[in-house]
């Protein structure tokens, strides 16, 4: 009798932390669903799954090594996929890009491009100064990114990344018409400003004194 | 313009066949026009025919309505005079099903066509045999989405992508052995030659200012054989860009022969031109004295698509081919007659027209000291081409 109610408290048992093992993993997915969810680009015809962004290995082009993505920085970062087949398009917004790297400090402001369906030979061929000096690159030399993300067929595919959150910020898909690159490149930037802003200010006096 | 007295008598008559002969100019006019206009100024499509981003023009893809008949017309009751100064081959059938053939490159064994309508780049033997189909439709280095031109060098063949502003590399065995992209430079390129004795490419296309910040169109663009840029030269004509020309500037190249510069010629000229080792552009002779030729007069129509651009055409007589061997000079240029071609024989030396003939056979290159003639399909959608090398008698 006692061994059988033995049994019945060790079977209670068993089902209690089954019954936790499997709440905590259904919240573990739902939470990874959701904040996944709000780092993916939902765009016009597709969603883009930034979120697999951070575990696929990529040619860092500065460092010549094969290294993944940090997307821990404290301030937002543009993020850039393009191809150098496309790139007679994305032109018309390198230089803006670059503005805004020596704008904003790169404590808080950073900018990433990643290369895609593009080789080590065309990426070289791109012209000089096209990036900021603090700016990373990298090249998706296995096609990962491109097969992972679901990344559109045109590119440039440029996107603003809260740092803290990973949630996008502003997007934008390939766009030809230069007024229609003006007006994202001026949401970028007051999307920047608005988050950094009391930084800059707060840093001003230190630059003062630095550069006295 | 050809035989234009004799045949002014009979316009009336001919008023329908001349006005759809110039509507034929499939292979080397139409289209390359028609997929740069589709490309660039009407919606863009991507391969999986998924519209992106930009608006419809007001630009029509529908052909005149003579189209077909036209190409039918002009070669039933095309004069065939070629056998006059040239001994004929018989014809290599190329084996492979090419809707839109753009352009044949050759090289000593091979020949290289490039079809940009299924696009496809295929390498052939001498007998016509399919060697290899190189590369794939694509987004990838190797790959393409609009291939217009292809270039030997000693042991590979370079294709140039009109959409996707890239240069891939296959050697003769099919893989790929580089690439480079050329989009930065803002242009799109219509021809590509691979010159030996500079080891670089030259790719021939006009800028589009909006997007180099260049307020100049220039039209040839010298790389690196890795794909380096190193400059661009050769401003279109203040001229032909107010009669809005440099939306038809297919130009026609002549690369063979290591010892020979690369050299070229536009639609609207009577002109012939060669590129320096280190791009610089040069006359090499000017057929200004041949009256037959006539250049535009009126600017290209940018509305009523391609029905209105065909009209217009009617109205001139562009280059739609050259080749040279040693001091003889082959000029061809549609013509207002019963037959799609006119071909002009010139002595380089005295710079003297020789004769003048007229032909449905469209010049595409000289092998060997013979030239080599396309026949192309009487059905377009029979897609069967034929080489027929021809030699000076």
């Amino acid at each position: 009798m006692s061994s059988s109610r033995r049994d019945c408290t060790d079977r209670s048992w068993v089902w209690t932390a089954l019954s936790v093992v499997a709440f905590v993993a259904a919240m573990w997915i739902y939470i990874a669903s959701v904040m996944g969810g709000r780092s993916d680009i939902h765009l016009a015809e597709k969603t883009v799954h930034l979120h697999k962004l951070r575990n696929i290995a990529m040619f860092d082009v500065r460092s010549s090594r094969s290294s993944t993505i940090d997307l821990t920085a404290p301030g937002p970062t543009l993020i850039v996929f393009l191809s150098g087949a496309d790139c007679w398009s994305c032109m018309g917004e390198m230089p803006a890009w670059k503005q805004l790297s020596a704008k904003y400090p790169p404590s808080l402001f950073s900018e990433i491009f990643i290369f895609v369906r593009s080789s080590t030979n065309e990426v070289a061929a791109m012209p000089n100064n096209l990036f900021g000096p603090d700016a990373r690159v990298f090249i998706d030399k296995t096609g990962e990114v491109d097969r992972q993300l679901d990344l559109p067929l045109k590119t440039p595919l440029t996107v603003l990344v809260e740092g803290a959150t990973h949630h996008i910020v502003v997007a934008e898909e390939a766009d030809n018409d230069p007024q229609s690159q003006s007006r994202f490149i001026a949401s970028v930037d007051q999307a920047i400003h608005s988050r950094v802003g009391n930084a800059i200010e707060a840093l001003k006096p230190i630059h003062w004194l630095g550069n006295r | 313009m050809c035989g234009l007295v004799k045949w002014s008598e009979l316009l009336p008559l001919l008023e329908s066949s001349m006005r759809t002969l110039s509507s034929t100019r499939l292979f080397t006019v139409v289209v390359p026009v028609v997929c740069g206009l589709a490309i660039l100024l009407v919606p863009t499509y991507m391969p999986s025919g998924k519209r992106v981003g930009m608006h419809h023009g007001s630009h029509s893809n529908k052909p005149d309505p003579d189209y077909q008949h036209a190409i039918s017309l002009a070669l039933q009751s095309g004069s065939e005079q070629l056998q006059t100064w040239f001994t004929l081959s018989d014809g290599i059938k190329l084996q492979e099903r090419m809707p839109h053939l753009t352009h044949l490159a050759f090289s000593n064994p091979w020949i290289a066509a490039v079809d940009i309508g299924e696009p496809g780049v295929y390498l052939f033997r001498p007998d016509g045999r399919l060697e290899h189909r190189l590369g794939r439709p694509g987004l990838d280095p190797g790959e393409y989405v609009g291939p217009v031109a292809a270039s030997f060098g000693p042991d590979f063949v370079a294709v140039a992508d009109f959409t996707k502003k890239r240069v891939s590399q296959f050697s003769p065995e099919g893989g790929v052995t580089g690439s480079f992209v050329y989009g930065p430079q803002g242009f799109s390129a219509q021809a590509i030659a691979y010159d030996r004795r500079s080891d670089q490419f030259f790719l021939f296309g006009n800028r589009w200012p909006q997007y180099s910040g260049s307020s100049s169109t220039l039209f040839v663009h010298r790389y690196s054989a890795t794909g380096q840029f190193q400059g661009s030269a050769f401003s279109i004509p203040a001229r032909a860009e107010a009669l809005n020309l440099t939306s038809d500037d297919h130009p026609f190249i002549e690369v063979e022969g290591d010892g020979d510069p690369v050299r070229f010629m536009l639609p609207w000229q009577n002109i012939l031109y060669s590129v320096s080792a280190v791009g610089q552009v040069s006359v090499v002779f000017d057929g200004g004295i041949d009256e037959a030729f006539h250049a535009p007069s009126s600017p290209m129509p940018t509305e009523d698509g391609l029905a209105g651009f065909q009209r217009w055409t009617r109205s001139w007589t562009p280059v739609v081919a050259f080749a040279t061997d040693g001091d003889t000079l082959l000029i061809e240029t549609e013509c207002l007659c019963p037959a799609h071609y006119r071909l002009a024989i010139w002595s380089l030396s005295e710079h003297k027209l020789l004769t003048s003939l007229f032909t449905n056979r469209k010049l595409v290159s000289q092998q060997n000291h013979s030239f080599v003639f396309l026949q192309e399909p009487e059905n377009p959608e029979e897609s069967e081409y034929e080489l027929i090398k021809a030699r000076l008698h």
